[in-house]
């Protein structure tokens, strides 16, 4: 009768080691960061153009609530539009800039005569097509970018826009984003 | 005798829920859910078949440890039945697409499974640029599950077989609820001659895991078994299905709603076992041969 008493605690136990048998959650999630938009306005009458904003790296860990281990970049891009009002086929000299409070600026990106129809939708800097438009990125300030976002806190970057255009007024929005992985930490 | 099993079985079933609710530790959404929600539908498929596979051999594991069964008769059997699939390095791997954005490689990417380590990192068209696939959640050569399930008999040479649990989230595993059962008829009343005890089986089963993911198992075959004194030898011959479904919002880019239906590879399975009666306890084990590889063990009590 006593080895009977015993069953209950031993199926307990076989339930147990059952679950048990399994680690999860040994590897860190990889969670896609929260795209972090730079938005600059041109509205000129003339061909000179030039605008300047703001945005904190931070904003790539937006609604997500775990504890992040580092940050990978993967992909930038570059859309304009709002362009009523400007003919449709100006094209864009100039460069965007990238600053921080504790670096010099560095170019991101040169524009040379760039067909602004190019960037009707959102398309990544890094395609390879659009040399042939005049646009080209700096290698430089995507590893400054690459370095600023493993840093925690992750600081805020100044970017500015300006350059000529091949027709005047001008108006248009200019969006760059960046996309991103977050790599959080392992949970257990 | 019948009281005392009562108060038996009503033992059993609280110290299983003492030890669930001692080792469950809610948390708002497990690694594996997480790791769900940032798959896109292409993406997911390959992550998650070899899981998939999984829950169908598991789930049509473990039904039965004998064909034979009586015409008429009181019979009742409580068990705890532990099943669990062997994951070879096979299951490991499987193939993902890289971002569909202009400077990565376009061509499929042999990465980490849900069962892998690592996800694979491919280099972007500029330096600093990198992207890494989902790494693996499951740390395992082994994936196990376990139920309770009773037995009643027999009317007319059939048995009915019920499975129950539900397992609260318990630190990175999310909360899983199995219900199902099926029906165990005898066929040697319609073939007397056959040297052995013969049945056939139905069996069905639905299955959540999380909030995300849940599935359905179907299996029908035909069961043999031959006793030598205390040992049961006994096998079968199952055809089975499982469909996972999946269910959840992709959070990365663009966001979208995931809803897709994923079948289990494993189709027809040959099972072989071992069943020791000792009076009131019953200890079987037997392995499963398919597309996937499965065990089954149980310990039952009962007459």
């Amino acid at each position: 009768m006593k080895r009977v008493s015993s069953l209950p605690q031993i199926s307990a136990c076989i339930l147990l080691i059952l679950m048990a048998g399994c680690e999860i959650g040994t590897n860190p999630v990889i969670l896609d960061g929260s795209p972090v938009s730079v938005n600059l306005s041109v509205n000129q009458l003339t061909a000179f153009f030039g605008d300047s904003t703001s945005v904190s790296l931070s904003k790539v860990l937006a609604g997500l609530d775990n504890e992040v281990d580092s940050i990978r970049l993967f992909n930038i891009t570059l859309v304009i539009d709002s362009t009523t009002g400007m003919a449709p086929d100006t094209k864009l000299s100039g460069l965007f800039m990238l600053r921080t409070n504790n670096s010099g600026s560095d170019t991101l990106i040169t524009m040379n005569s760039t067909d602004i129809r190019s960037f009707a939708t959102e398309r990544s800097i890094f395609d390879p097509k659009l040399a042939d438009s005049g646009f080209t990125y700096r290698s430089t300030a995507i590893l400054t970018l690459h370095d600023l976002l493993r840093q925690t806190p992750q600081p805020t970057v100044f970017i500015a826009f300006g350059g000529v255009g091949s027709t005047a007024p001008l108006h248009f929005a200019a969006h760059l984003k960046l996309y991103t992985q977050v790599f959080t930490t392992i949970q257990n | 005798m019948r009281q005392k099993s009562g108060l038996l079985t009503a033992r059993i079933m609280i110290a299983i829920a003492a030890v669930i609710f001692l080792t469950s530790n809610v948390q708002a959404q497990t690694p594996f859910e997480e790791t769900l929600q940032q798959l896109n539908s292409m993406n997911v498929r390959n992550y998650l078949q070899p899981f998939v596979n999984t829950i169908g051999a598991n789930l049509n594991s473990g039904f039965y440890h004998t064909a034979e069964i009586g015409d008429l008769g009181f019979y009742f059997q409580f068990q705890i039945v532990g099943m669990g699939t062997i994951i070879g390095d096979a299951e490991k791997v499987c193939t993902g697409l890289p971002p569909q954005s202009p400077g990565y490689s376009h061509n499929p990417v042999q990465t980490a499974s849900v069962f892998g380590d690592k996800g694979t990192i491919i280099q972007g068209p500029a330096p600093g640029l990198s992207y890494q696939f989902q790494n693996g959640q499951f740390n395992t050569s082994f994936m196990p599950f376990g139920t309770p399930q009773v037995t009643i008999g027999n009317l007319f040479g059939t048995q009915a077989v019920v499975r129950f649990i539900q397992i609260p989230e318990m630190g990175n595993i999310p909360r899983s609820t199995l219900a199902g059962g099926g029906i165990r008829h005898s066929l040697n009343k319609y073939f007397p001659v056959l040297p052995i005890n013969v049945t056939a089986g139905l069996f069905y089963q639905k299955f959540t895991f999380g909030d995300y993911v849940s599935a359905t198992a179907t299996a029908f075959g035909f069961q043999g078994s031959k006793s030598f004194s205390i040992a049961t030898v006994y096998g079968g011959l199952q055809y089975e299905s499982s469909t996972t479904s999946l269910d959840y919002v992709f959070k990365g880019q663009p966001v979208s709603k995931v809803s897709l239906d994923l079948s289990a590879t494993n189709t027809i399975r040959a099972t072989i076992g071992l069943n020791l009666n000792f009076a009131l306890v019953n200890l079987n084990g037997d392995i499963s041969v398919g597309n996937v590889t499965a065990v089954s063990a149980g310990i039952g009590f009962g007459m």
